[in-house]
C-alpha cells in the first residue's frame, strides 16, 4: 500500500511549524513544505522495496536513513552552512531545482547506508549518479569538519564514569575501553593492485582500528592503514599507542587491587594485540587455571563491546560492509570517519539503529584471529594483579 | 666480463711522421726519454749505448734521484740545459701519455693510471651501471634516504612503496599523508611533507573554501579600511572646498566593471578611480 501522500504532508507541515527552533523560524512554511517534498517522494518510490521496510512513517525514516528525524535535523543543521544551495552553482535535481539541504544529507545517508552504487540512490532521489557522487562528497568533506566534536578521548570525569561501568560490567577496575580493529575491503584498479594492501586473506583492505566505550562510543579511531599490516604493527602506527608510552595517555590515578598491588589505567583487546602494561589481552593455551578463565571470561565480556561496536558500524553503513568498487584510497579513511562520526552522533542523540537493520554476527568475517605472540613483562605483572583480584573479589563475594 | 684496456701503444706512425717533418731520427724503437736527451744533445751517437739506462724507470723516487743525481759543480750551460730539460719533459709528460713523469720538483704527481689494472666488472642490477639513469636511480634514493629518519641507512630500492592518508583521532590534525616502504613482514613509515608551494593551487575542501572565501572578504574589507585611512591622510592636502566624506561615496559609487571587461569605458573608470585616489 502507498503511503497517504497530501494528509501526512499537511500534519506535518502544521507540526513542523510548531517544532522549528530559532534558526528554523525563519524559514518560511512554504520553504519547510519543499524540504519535505524530497521525503514523501522517496518514500513513496521506495515503500516496497524489500519486506523489512516498516509501513509506519517515523520507522521507515530511521529504517533508510538510520536515525531518527530528530537527529536527521540535527545533522542538517550541522551541515547546513556548507551545503545550502546557492544559485547558480548550486546542485540542482532533474527538475532543474535547487536541491535542499535535508534532500542533499539523505542523498549522502542513503549512500552510506545502503553501500549501493551511485546509480541506484540516484534513481530514487530522482537525481542522477554525479549528483550522489558530489553530494555525498560535499557532506562527508563537511562532517569532517563539523562534526569532530562527536570524536574525541574524554575529558577526565568522564573517563571516570567509563571506568565504573566497565567495572560494573565486568569487575575490572581501572578499564578504559576495548580496542578493536577491522577490515575495510575494497577492489583495486589494476596498475594499483599493489600487495602492501593486499591482507592475509588475500583482500585488498584498508584498517580501521577503534576504541570503545560502554555505550559502544568510538573513542579514539585510526584508519587509513594498509590491511597488509599486522594488528599489532597497526597499533604501533597508531598515535595513541605513542601517548601512551610516552605517559600522555591512560596515565589516570592508579588502583589498588584486592591483595594491594597498583593497577593502572588500561584497556582490552584481543589476542591479535601485543600484552602491554596498558593494554591487557587474554590468557592463551588449554588448560588455564580458574583465576585465568575467569579473567579471560571476564576480558571477553567487555572485549565483546567493541566487537558488537564494529558490527554495528558495518551493519548500519553497508558501505563499509560491502567490497567497495576502486575506491579513492585517500577519500575512503574520510568515508569512514564520517560513518563512524554518525554512529557516536546516534548514541549521542540518544538514538538507536531501528533493529530491521541488518547486523552481520562478526565485523570480519571470514578473517581468522592472528595471535600476537608479544608479552611485556610489566604487562604480564599487571594481568597477573588483575587476574588475582578477580579471584579475590569472586572468593569474598561467595563468602 | 672484462674490459678492454686501450692500447695506448700500439700504434707509433703519427709520431713518426711528426718526427720526420721535423727533421728528427725516425726509428721505430726510439723512446720518447731517449728523444729528449738526443734533442738536448746534438750529437745523438752514445744514445743505443743509453738505451738501457733510459728504460722505464720504476716509481720510486730514490731511483729518480739515482739515474739524475744533481751534478754539485756543473757549469752554467749544463744547468741551462738541465732545467731546459726539465722544462721540456714537464711539457711532455703533459701531453704525452709516458712511463713516468719526470718531476724535479718534490711534489710529484701521482700516476692517474692503476698499477695493477683489475677486472671491470658490472654491477649486477643493470648492464648500464655508468649511465646517466643509473646514476640519478643512486642519486634520487640518497635524497629519499636523507630525509628519511628511521629509513636512513637502508637501500630503499628493495622496498616495495605507497601512499596512503591516514587518520589518526589522536594525532593533531587527525589527517596525515605516510609513505609506507614494506620489504616482506617489515614496513618503514614515513611522514610525507605537504608543500606550501603547491598550497595555493590544491583544490579546497568546502570547509575549507568558506574559510578562504571569508578571509578574501576582511581583506578586501581591510584593503577598504586603508584606503579610507589614505583619505584621512591625506585630508591636510586636500584643498578646502572638498568634502571628504563625499568623495569616499563618489568612490564607492563608481560603478563597478566586471574584473575581465575589455570594455574602454572600463579603463576610463579606473582612471577616474585613481584620480579621486589621488586627489
Amino acid at each position: 500500500m502507498a503511503p497517504p501522500k497530501k494528509l501526512k504532508k499537511a500534519k506535518r507541515k502544521a507540526k513542523d511549524s510548531s517544532k522549528c527552533n530559532s534558526s528554523t523560524e525563519t524559514r518560511t512554511a512554504e520553504s519547510q513544505a519543499s524540504d519535505n517534498d524530497w521525503w514523501y517522494s522517496f518514500w513513496h518510490k521506495n515503500y516496497d522495496s524489500g519486506p523489512d521496510v516498516p509501513i509506519e512513517e517515523d520507522e521507515a525514516f530511521k529504517f533508510f536513513f538510520r536515525v531518527s528525524k530528530k537527529t536527521f535535523e540535527y545533522i542538517c543543521n550541522l551541515v547546513r552552512e556548507d551545503l545550502i544551495s546557492r544559485p547558480p552553482s548550486g546542485l540542482i535535481n532533474i527538475e532543474g531545482r535547487l536541491l535542499s539541504v535535508e534532500k542533499q544529507v539523505a542523498i549522502a545517508l542513503r549512500r552510506l547506508a545502503s553501500g549501493e552504487a551511485q546509480v541506484s540512490v540516484g534513481g530514487a532521489f530522482g537525481v542522477g549518479q554525479s549528483t550522489v557522487s558530489q553530494v555525498t562528497w560535499r557532506f562527508i568533506e563537511s562532517m569532517e569538519e563539523r562534526a569532530r566534536h562527536h570524536l574525541r578521548w574524554p575529558e577526565p570525569e568522564r573517563v571516570e564514569q567509563i571506568k565504573s561501568e566497565l567495572e560494573a560490567k565486568s569487575g575490572l577496575p581501572n578499564c578504559c575501553g576495548a580496542i578493536d580493529a577491522t577490515h575495510i575491503i575494497m577492489t583495486l584498479p589494476a596498475i594499483e593492485s599493489s600487495d602492501d594492501w593486499c591482507d592475509q586473506e588475500s583482500n585488498y583492505s584498508m584498517f580501521l582500528q577503534v576504541i570503545v566505550d560502554h555505550q559502544m562510543r568510538f573513542l579514539d579511531i585510526v584508519t587509513g592503514w594498509p590491511g597488509r599490516m599486522t594488528i599489532s604493527r597497526l597499533l604501533k602506527c597508531s598515535g595513541f599507542y605513542k601517548l601512551c608510552e610516552s605517559g600522555k595517555r591512560l596515565n589516570g590515578l592508579l588502583k589498588v587491587s584486592a591483595d594491594g598491588a597498583e593497577v593502572r589505567e588500561f584497556l582490552v583487546g584481543n589476542s591479535a594485540y601485543p600484552l602491554l602494561p596498558w593494554l591487557m589481552i587474554p590468557y592463551e593455551g588449554k588448560e588455564l587455571s580458574p583465576p585465568m578463565s575467569t579473567f579471560n571470561a571476564k576480558h571477553r565480556a567487555l572485549n565483546l563491546i567493541a566487537t558488537r561496536a564494529l558490527s554495528q558500524l558495518k551493519g548500519a553503513w553497508r558501505i563499509l560492509h560491502k567490497v567497495m568498487w576502486r575506491p579513492d584510497k585517500h577519500k575512503l579513511p574520510s568515508i569512514i570517519l564520517v560513518c563512524c562520526l554518525l554512529h557516536n552522533i546516534i548514541i549521542d542523540n540518544s538514538d538507536e539503529l531501528h533493529p530491521n537493520v541488518m547486523l552481520s554476527s562478526h565485523h570480519d568475517a571470514g578473517y581468522k584471529e592472528h595471535i600476537c605472540q608479544q608479552i611485556d613483562s610489566h604487562g604480564d605483572t599487571m594481568r597477573e594483579n588483575l587476574c588475582r583480584h578477580l579471584h579475590l573479589s569472586l572468593l569474598t563475594a561467595n563468602k | 666480463m672484462l674490459c678492454s684496456m686501450p692500447a695506448v701503444r700500439s700504434s707509433h706512425g703519427w709520431l713518426e711522421r711528426l718526427r720526420a717533418a721535423r727533421g728528427f731520427h725516425v726509428s721505430s724503437d726510439l723512446d720518447l726519454d731517449h728523444f729528449l736527451l738526443s734533442s738536448s744533445d746534438p750529437n745523438p751517437t752514445h744514445a743505443p749505448s743509453d738505451r738501457k739506462d733510459s728504460a722505464l724507470p720504476s716509481l720510486k723516487s730514490p731511483q729518480i734521484s739515482e739515474r739524475h743525481p744533481r751534478p754539485v759543480g756543473r757549469s752554467a750551460a749544463e744547468e741551462k740545459d738541465q732545467r731546459l730539460f726539465d722544462l721540456m719533459s714537464n711539457v711532455l709528460s703533459e701531453l704525452f701519455v709516458m712511463g713516468e713523469p719526470w718531476e724535479s720538483g718534490l711534489d710529484k704527481k701521482s700516476s692517474r693510471k692503476q698499477l695493477k689494472p683489475r677486472a671491470c666488472v658490472p654491477s649486477a642490477s643493470s648492464s648500464v651501471g655508468n649511465s646517466v639513469a643509473h646514476v640519478k636511480k643512486v642519486r634520487t634514493n640518497g635524497v629519499r634516504s636523507r630525509g628519511m629518519g628511521q629509513v636512513r641507512d637502508l637501500d630503499m630500492s628493495a622496498y616495495s612503496r605507497t601512499e596512503a592518508t591516514v587518520i589518526d583521532t589522536s594525532s593533531p590534525g587527525w589527517k596525515s599523508q605516510k609513505l609506507l616502504f614494506r620489504k616482506g613482514m617489515v614496513w618503514k613509515v614515513k611522514e610525507r611533507k605537504v608543500w606550501t608551494v603547491c598550497t595555493k593551487k590544491r583544490k579546497f575542501g568546502l570547509v575549507e573554501k568558506l574559510i578562504v572565501d571569508k578571509e578574501r572578504l576582511r581583506s578586501e574589507a581591510d584593503l577598504k579600511g586603508q584606503r579610507k585611512e589614505t583619505f584621512a591622510s591625506q585630508d591636510e592636502g586636500l584643498p578646502r572646498n572638498v568634502d571628504l566624506e563625499n568623495a569616499i561615496k563618489s568612490d564607492d559609487q563608481i560603478p563597478r566593471r566586471p574584473k575581465f571587461s575589455r570594455s574602454p569605458r572600463a579603463s576610463y573608470y579606473k582612471k577616474q578611480e585613481k584620480l579621486l585616489v589621488k586627489a
